[in-house]
């Protein structure tokens, strides 16, 4: 168990910015966080956006916390992930075309490879 | 694949992925049809939202504490959300009689409790600090505010079934706001010192036209030169729409505002449909929103802008979305059967008014007792401004 949450560890820190990875890491974690504050019910927390307080300062204080918190992970799960994920498999297709149309690019520069292994051209 | 071309792809793909979720997420939140409000009977969402009020005065003490925390902020808001909930209950009773007796019993511990209230603490109890402040200036001192809603509960539940102490109660209710109404200089009672609400006001005339179906009395010259008086004074120019509130002497304080506009369009459908349904019109065309299958409103109209207060609520600038608009304009919308609008506002309310289900009962995290109820009178509102329309055709027949 624990060598694989090494080795998932391990290919997260390897990962590379602005890739399909990093995309689904992203939008993974939103969603966890999200379900997180959820279940520890802080959706109740948004009241205070019509105005109904706690009383007491300290928790006026965490009860705004936590709703900015759930709403910002809201938010980010329901419109910013499945943005992300969708981008991520265009980043995969478009990352593919790239690669195969700049193998076939040098391989065009490269030209007709004669019987002896040297370039026709 | 170098970090500039990643960095490329990345914002190519974000922009696709945007292009294609946005025109897509409203049908995550989007209810089936008749799930929120139906023609024909209680939704099943309607329901649930239905559930947590009648707890609220069924079980002991459960929303007590509900609405205490509201009454810090604004004690109009509890005397609101019980009007709201008898007009919900009774609509509920006519969609569906079989449960009338569970209904009418929370109507009438309302009712009473609401009444009681207000005759033994004045009407002070149920209206913002600032009413003590200065002077009414028509004397003696009542609000329209109490009187006409007072009147419009009694008159609902008599429309579900008749209740003799409601109707002598309702009664002099009325008699006393159509008096004092035709006695001022623009047909109009005073709900704080020297300020007249448009909301208020139509709230009485439609309270006034309850009785008149009710029992057979006449007080169309009022409701005509209300009217008429309306449309002279209280329109404001560049929109046509009514201001919310003015003096006494019917000098505009505030402009038009959706907090009030929407409702007072709705109020007016039982005293001149045809009035209603033009204020409808202009409202939906200056501060209507809809975008990418959601709906909100916003408060002001562009040529007039209020300043933000406890009944608009916080304006989110850009998109100019004022919830407390928002919330009022689903009665609006479901009244003058505009569905496609109605439809996108239970989108927008289903994904940012974070709905919370426990146990067959639904509340709106994001709303407090009185928005809910607004909310739940919009999805069973219908049958009640049906009854008046048909039993008033019926006692104005020859």
């Amino acid at each position: 168990m624990m060598g694989r949450w090494r080795t998932l560890h391990r290919r997260i820190r390897a990962m590379k910015w602005f890739s399909p990875g990093s995309f689904v890491l992203c939008a993974a974690t939103f969603v966890v966080v999200y379900l997180v504050l959820h279940l520890l019910g802080w959706r109740e927390s948004t009241s205070i956006f019509c105005g109904t307080l706690p009383e007491g300062r300290n928790a006026q204080v965490l009860q705004s916390f936590q709703a900015v918190m759930y709403v910002l992970f809201y938010m980010a799960t329901a419109v910013v992930a499945p943005i992300l994920l969708i981008a991520a498999a265009v980043f995969q297709v478009m990352a593919m075309l790239w690669i195969r149309r700049a193998g076939e690019f040098s391989m065009k520069m490269q030209g007709p490879v004669s019987k002896d292994g040297g370039s026709a051209a | 694949m170098s970090f500039r071309s990643r960095f490329l792809l990345s914002l190519v793909s974000i922009a696709i992925g945007t292009a294609v979720w946005l025109p897509l997420l409203h049908l995550v939140f989007r209810p089936g049809r008749d799930q929120f409000r139906s023609e024909t009977t209680v939704a099943p969402l309607a329901r649930q939202l239905a559930r947590r009020h009648l707890d609220l005065w069924t079980l002991p003490g459960d929303g007590k504490a509900d609405i205490d925390k509201m009454r810090v902020n604004n004690p109009e808001w509890d005397f609101m959300g019980r009007t709201f909930l008898v007009l919900s209950l009774a609509n509920m009773c006519l969609h569906e009689p079989q449960q009338q007796d569970e209904y009418l019993q929370v109507m009438d511990r309302i009712i009473e409790d609401t009444d009681r209230l207000a005759q033994a603490k004045g009407i002070s109890y149920f209206l913002l600090d600032y009413a003590n402040q200065s002077q009414f200036l028509q004397q003696p001192v009542r609000s329209i505010f109490v009187d006409g809603e007072l009147a419009m509960m009694m008159g609902a539940r008599r429309l579900v079934a008749e209740h003799e102490p409601f109707r002598e109660r309702m009664r002099e209710l009325v008699h006393i706001t159509a008096d004092r109404m035709a006695v001022g200089p623009v047909l109009s009672c005073e709900s704080y010192p020297n300020e007249c609400w448009t909301f208020c006001n139509t709230v009485a005339l439609a309270a006034i036209r309850m009785h008149e179906v009710l029992d057979g009395e006449d007080h169309g010259q009022l409701r005509r030169d209300w009217i008429a008086r309306a449309k002279e004074k209280l329109v404001h120019q560049q929109t046509g729409l009514l201001c919310s509130s003015y003096t006494y002497e019917g000098q505009a304080v505030d402009g038009p505002e959706g907090s009030t506009i929407w409702m007072a369009a709705h109020w007016l459908k039982i005293v001149d449909e045809a009035f209603a349904e033009d204020q409808y019109r202009r409202a939906k065309r200056e501060i209507a929103h809809q975008c990418l299958g959601f709906g909100w409103a916003g408060e002001w109209p562009k040529s007039w802008v209020g300043p933000m207060d406890i009944d608009s609520g916080p304006v989110i600038p850009i998109i100019d979305l004022s919830a407390g608009s928002s919330g009022q304009a689903f009665v609006a919308a479901a009244s003058f059967g505009d569905i496609e609008y109605y439809g996108a506002l239970t989108t927008t309310l289903m994904f940012a008014g974070f709905p919370l289900f426990h146990d067959g009962r639904m509340q709106f995290c994001a709303s407090n007792q009185v928005g809910d109820a607004v909310l739940l009178y919009s999805a069973v509102a219908g049958p009640l401004w049906q009854t008046i329309r048909e039993r008033g055709r019926r006692v104005e027949a020859p």
